[in-house]
């Protein structure tokens, strides 16, 4: 659905990206992650028609970025910060982003009301924006990018500045956009862990890394048991002998516990726990998945890390 | 065909989105300094008493002729007024002037019009000036740019709506000064006086529509080149003050025949660079010829310094 190939971009003297690449599959949640300056909000402005690559091909549902217009059809875009036009208020702001969307009176009022309640936006559709939390300017700005509908979402850090209630429901809202396709940029690893399926790792302006999160997590190392003996003294000896197994990457003793990395979560996970049951009595054995922060240091590693 | 009826819904919706702030928040201001510095100068004209007659000047101002130049005719003027008022004056009595219908219109000309023209222009180009700077300053511009909305479509929505907020303006200065003919020169005697009326408004009007246009024009390239409204509108009354300054000139400019033939024509050429120079020309001339090629010059500006600021609104990054 978003295709971006050798995607070049100065800011004057400072090269904003250099040769980046970018594939998200249709239907699908994908994230942007990098350290800060790596080039995720440019990424976004260039998908968005707002910056002008200097070099690279670009395509969104097949059309390419010249055709301007016929990519801002296709997708809404949610700025880091949305500056909103503070002198109105939060329905006059979604109904005209609706009518300059080229939407008629009828249609614009349906979908306006539509994504209002949507978003829970009914209490407050009245109120000027200026008296707007940033959490609701960031609603309002997510209104705006899907009251035209469009197919893709581009959400750059959509979590940033929210307080933990209105961060899940902004991640109840974005998983719940069936049928879209959403590329969301952030630095906030759980964030992207929590909503994506695939994932795209920039770093100084370059593409690191571009997979699904599940293939990435068996590439580094992946999923690991953690398993607790009944005995603390046996900790260090459950741990050598973990390590000693060929479906087991590494085994660590961390606190009370061994957390042994496996290959395979399906395969190795059962195998690993009767092996540490066979060598000590276990009270507990918990597979844990290894988090996309680790995998972006691992990846990164050299790096900046956010 | 949907893409393209949506693109023009979405430019015809920002056109009267920008018109309906300008509106609100830019233009009752000027549109109240308008009306009474535009009415006082009509006001200052209509209290002489105008006669259909000429006057004869060549005894104490040699060959001076009504309608040489503007300067020449203030001179007449002021020449007239001292001469008609001196002797009621010295006598204790309230001085009563008459002039020529002639002259009148001269003042009409360089006073009311001439006031007239630039404040509409300095609204144009003000309004302008803010439409794209006021959108980067806030960081905005987004909300227009990443609709179906072109970058070409955007610009010239809010160019048009900046230009539309004069056309009351316009339309109050057609007004001002029909009522002062009607009022002041429409009376039988002065039926030779018509024609040179009619085509006075018919030419005030198209230059003074030109000139806007033209104005707002550079204020939307100003508007592209700035990154804060204030400097765009400071920069854009800048250049209308340096026309008004220019044509300032333009109206001593027999002052700067003794200077002469280099100096006069150097300083001629750089008073011809005003819009307003010719918009005067224009109306003091009174010749459809002159009408067309500077209504030609001027429309022809207008459209080099769109596309110019057309084509530097499609190059620059917008950032939010």
């Amino acid at each position: 659905m978003i295709t971006a190939d050798g995607i070049f971009k100065n800011y004057g003297k400072t090269q904003a990206l250099n040769n980046a690449s970018l594939h998200v599959e249709e239907g699908t949640i994908h994230g942007l992650i990098g350290p800060n300056g790596s080039g995720k909000s440019t990424t976004i402005k260039i998908l968005s028609t707002l910056v002008r690559p200097n070099r690279g091909e670009v395509s969104i549902g097949g059309v390419p970025l010249k055709k301007g217009s016929a990519i801002r059809q296709q997708i809404g875009v949610v700025p880091e910060t949305p500056r909103l036009h503070e002198y109105l208020t939060a329905h006059e702001e979604i109904m005209s982003y609706a009518r300059l969307s080229g939407l008629g009176r009828a249609r614009a009022r349906d979908r306006v009301n539509a994504v209002i309640k949507q978003l829970d936006l009914a209490m407050v559709q009245n109120q000027k924006i200026s008296r707007f939390s940033t959490g609701m300017k960031k609603r309002v700005a997510l209104a705006l990018a899907m009251v035209a509908n469009p197919p893709v979402l581009l959400l750059d850090e959509p979590m940033s500045g929210l307080d933990p209630v209105v961060r899940r429901q902004f991640k109840d809202t974005i998983l719940g956009l069936e049928g879209k396709t959403v590329l969301v940029s952030d630095h906030d690893l759980y964030t992207v862990d929590e909503l994506c399926t695939s994932v795209t790792i920039l770093q100084q302006g370059r593409t690191l890394i571009e997979d699904n999160i599940d293939s990435l997590r068996e590439k580094v190392g992946k999923v690991s048991v953690e398993i607790k003996p009944q005995d603390p003294a046996q900790i260090s000896n459950l741990a050598a002998e973990l390590q000693q197994m060929s479906r087991v990457t590494s085994a660590e003793v961390e606190k009370d516990r061994v957390v042994a990395s496996v290959n395979d979560s399906e395969k190795d996970i059962p195998e690993v726990i009767r092996m540490a049951a066979i060598f000590t009595e276990i009270v507990e054995a918990r597979p844990s998945k290894i988090s996309l922060e680790e995998i972006f240091i691992k990846l990164s590693s050299g790096g900046d890390r956010t | 065909m949907s893409g393209l009826l949506s693109m023009l819904f979405g430019y015809m919706y920002l056109t009267w989105l920008e018109f309906r702030y300008l509106v609100s928040r830019r233009t009752r201001a000027s549109y109240i300094i308008f009306i009474l510095i535009f009415g006082m100068s009509l006001y200052g004209i209509s209290i002489q008493d105008y006669s259909a007659q000429g006057m004869e000047t060549t005894e104490i101002l040699g060959e001076l002729e009504i309608g040489d130049a503007p300067l020449i005719d203030m001179l007449i003027f002021i020449f007239i007024f001292g001469m008609s008022t001196f002797a009621s004056a010295t006598g204790g009595e309230a001085p009563a002037i008459v002039i020529p219908a002639q002259l009148g219109v001269t003042l009409i000309i360089i006073v009311s019009i001439f006031l007239g023209i630039n404040m509409v222009s300095r609204l144009g180009a003000k309004n302008a000036a803010s439409t794209i700077s006021r959108e980067k300053e806030s960081r905005t511009l987004y909300l227009y740019a990443s609709t179906t909305n072109t970058r070409p479509a955007i610009y010239l929505a809010k160019l048009k709506a900046a230009y539309l907020t004069t056309l009351p303006m316009i339309a109050i200065m057609f007004l001002g000064v029909y009522w002062i003919w009607t009022s002041y020169f429409g009376s039988p005697d002065m039926v030779t006086m018509q024609s040179t009326f009619q085509s006075l408004l018919f030419n005030m009007v198209i230059m003074t529509l030109c000139t806007t246009i033209l104005f707002t024009s550079l204020g939307s390239l100003v508007s592209t080149l700035k990154r804060e409204e204030e400097s765009a509108v400071s920069l854009s009354r800048k250049f209308t003050t340096l026309a008004a300054a220019l044509t300032t000139l333009w109206l001593l400019l027999p002052i700067f025949a003794v200077t002469g033939g280099k100096m006069y024509s150097l300083i001629e050429t750089l008073t011809m660079l005003s819009p307003i120079t010719l918009d005067l020309i224009v109306l003091y001339g009174n010749e459809s010829t002159l009408l067309i090629q500077y209504a030609g010059i001027q429309l022809a500006a207008a459209a080099v310094l769109t596309i110019l600021g057309i084509i530097v609104f499609i190059r620059q990054d917008i950032e939010y």
